[in-house]
């Protein structure tokens, strides 16, 4: 009880609210804007966090990333554009229905059925992290290696259309992981005597380059200077939305249930949750036909799933230190600066941590609904907002942003560098999600095979010889054998992707 | 900028070279046989798979077909491929010159040269210009104290 109330006190702080309140205006904003992602959000909001304290720091990031989700709605059903990734499964859907001259009812639905899912999402993850951390108090070095050897393994071959190119971008973050000073030995590899590239790559500037710089690149290629058409608007946000809910309360539940289960697992997040529920949810309908020209059903599926996966991909996040999707591997990257070493022993160590991120986790839900109602009664005036103003500004706070984390122009240098090999990377196809993933877990991912391998003594048998290792390794072979034999079995014939996009 | 897949297969494989020959000159663990060099390693063993399966993608069934380099449509359009060098061209601007020249007139340069380039109308342009480069020197240098370089204008602000 005495966590739960020193929780209470931490995030009622007005600092935390007024925290709460401002990065929620900037996840609507961020969220809104065609282009700019969910991720993008908490990239540019990392900088600024750093300079606060733990609650404060993962207030604004739960809060940021909640409404971004929820907004990336608005423009899929005004505009016909996906505000974030996680909103494309049901973009056709939602501005089919916006032609109808339901425009309202599907945001509206949009905001209810997502606040709902989020809240589903969070109930997740408070009854289960606590208990997982139970368990995970028992692992050893074994474990920890098979589990980020399963979460690495899920994000390239469950969260992308093309397994090769996904894992030589994973491959590409480990090993940007090991410059630096070697975490076993203190021996210096790949530093080149540079004395920056000692302390090794930091995180946060090589992840506004991915993320942010990447995306300039490509908004500026794509410039236009159009102002888009969007369909009319009237009446109240809520009406009819009631009845909708109901008459859906199975899908509600099954979104959020599926989204939940595909947050949770590492590697897979939002966009994934959002694609897979849409097709689950086309599958098991009495109106299949109904899907595609604006028809409610499946968007009510996807964005209760898109929403409740935010929630759930901080399980393994807390838990393990291993994150359920690019926003919660930036989340890990902040923890680590904090001191706050994700891991069972956090919940410990700082019970009153966790708690507070739970509540502020129903506090962000809950004041989605004001502010959500907000951002679509204001969404004309955001939508209009040129891209070319917005570019040029975003390019300056990613260079402040990124200088702020080494004090230096070599943030600034890493930053360029990542930026640029991320769009050309992108433009190839591979997916840039698995460098950050790599580039977080590397250390830890390295650490736990050096010292199992130190234990048995070079002998891999040995790593199988604990019953939840031995688990979660076979798993892991399992999931490496099915992806080698589909590729043999698809050879010669034309290659389909089944999900597009990567992990985010 | 698209690549045929035996391009970008062939750059895996040189640093899976340089990889695995620079992890060899890392010591080893006393009395161990392996050490800070065994994760390169096997990293690099990884990049030296994946390349070789991107070589062979590349150069056998559909990927024959496709050149060694294609530059993206929108690229080619003069005024778009001069919009990604003039972004990219902000950020090195401001590597080379900042320590000198300091934050506030390199953001001042960067923002109007961007938002007129962009076509975006002169006083707008001018306003937001400074507004932007106020409001971050403020928010960083002021209330995080962030050290932004001052360059010309140390002592001044």
């Amino acid at each position: 009880m005495d966590v739960i109330l020193s929780a209470f006190s931490l995030i009622g702080d007005p600092q935390v609210l007024l925290v709460v309140i401002l990065s929620a205006a900037f996840g609507m904003f961020v969220g809104a804007m065609p282009g700019l992602t969910a991720t993008m959000a908490v990239a540019l909001l990392v900088p600024i966090t750093f300079f606060m304290a733990p609650v404060p720091a993962l207030a604004a990031i739960v809060t940021a990333s909640s409404m971004a989700i929820f907004a990336g709605d608005i423009p899929a059903a005004m505009l016909r554009m996906p505000g974030t990734p996680a909103s494309a499964a049901y973009t056709d859907e939602s501005y089919a229905m916006g032609r109808k001259g339901l425009l309202n009812l599907t945001l509206g639905t949009n905001l209810l059925v997502s606040v709902i899912g989020g809240l589903i999402g969070v109930a997740a993850l408070i009854f289960a992290a606590p208990a997982l951390a139970e368990v995970a108090l028992r692992f050893t070095a074994f474990e920890y290696f098979w589990l980020t050897a399963l979460g690495l393994s899920c994000a390239i071959f469950i969260a992308s259309s093309d397994p090769l190119k996904a894992m030589l971008s994973l491959l590409i973050g480990l090993s940007l992981a090991t410059v630096g000073i070697d975490p076993t030995a203190g021996v210096q590899r790949f530093t080149f005597g540079n004395v920056e590239l000692m302390g090794g790559i930091n995180f946060i500037p090589a992840m506004i380059g991915l993320f942010a710089i990447s995306e300039i690149m490509r908004g500026a290629m794509r410039m236009q200077n159009t102002t888009p058409d969007m369909p009319p608007q009237s009446g109240p946000v809520f009406k009819g939305v009631g009845k909708v809910i109901w008459t859906y309360k199975k899908n509600v539940a099954r979104g959020s249930i599926l989204g939940t289960m595909i947050g949770a697992l590492p590697g897979a997040g939002a966009d994934i949750a959002a694609w897979i529920s849409y097709a689950v949810s086309k599958r098991f309908s009495k109106e299949k036909e109904k899907y595609g020209t604006g028809h409610i059903e499946g968007v009510v599926d996807a964005t209760a799933a898109n929403n409740s996966s935010v929630g759930a991909a901080w399980i393994p996040a807390l838990v393990f230190g291993i994150p359920g999707d690019s926003i919660t591997a930036i989340v890990i990257g902040v923890l680590y600066m904090k001191g706050m070493n994700p891991g069972p022993t956090v919940f410990l160590e700082n019970p009153q941590f966790i708690y507070a991120v739970f509540m502020i986790f129903i506090v962000a839900n809950l004041v989605m609904i004001p502010m959500g109602w907000a951002v679509i009664k204001g969404a004309r005036p955001i939508l209009r907002v040129p891209r070319q103003v917005l570019l040029p500004i975003i390019l300056i706070f990613c260079i402040v942003g990124s200088f702020a984390m080494t004090n230096s122009i070599y943030g600034v240098v890493l930053m360029l560098g990542f930026g640029v090999a991320g769009w050309l990377l992108e433009e190839n196809g591979y997916p840039v999600a698995p460098i950050i993933l790599g580039l977080v877990l590397g250390g830890m991912f390295e650490r736990t095979f050096m010292s199992s391998m130190l234990r048995t003594g070079g002998d891999l048998l040995g790593f199988f010889e604990r019953p939840i290792a031995a688990t979660l390794g076979v798993i892991t072979l399992l999931l490496w054998a099915f992806t080698i034999f589909r590729a043999l079995q698809a050879r010669g014939r034309p290659s389909a992707p089944i999900l597009p996009g990567g992990a985010g | 900028m698209r690549f045929n897949d035996a391009v970008l297969g062939a750059v895996f494989i040189a640093l899976a070279l340089y990889m695995i020959i620079t992890a060899a000159g890392f010591p080893s663990f006393a009395g161990q046989p392996y050490g800070a060099s065994l994760f390169p390693t096997v990293m690099g063993g990884g990049f030296l798979i994946g390349g070789a399966l991107l070589v062979i993608r590349g150069l056998t069934a559909a990927g024959r077909e496709i050149p060694a380099f294609t530059a993206d449509p929108a690229l080619l359009v003069p005024r778009n491929g001069i919009s990604v060098a003039l972004i990219v061209g902000a950020i090195v601007f401001y590597v080379v010159l900042a320590d000198t020249v300091g934050f506030i007139p390199i953001a001042l340069v960067i923002l109007l040269g961007l938002f007129l380039w962009f076509r975006v109308k002169v006083v707008t342009a001018l306003l937001l210009s400074v507004a932007v480069t106020a409001l971050s020197f403020w928010f960083f240098a002021i209330m995080l104290r962030v050290p932004l370089p001052r360059g010309w204008l140390t002592g001044i602000v």
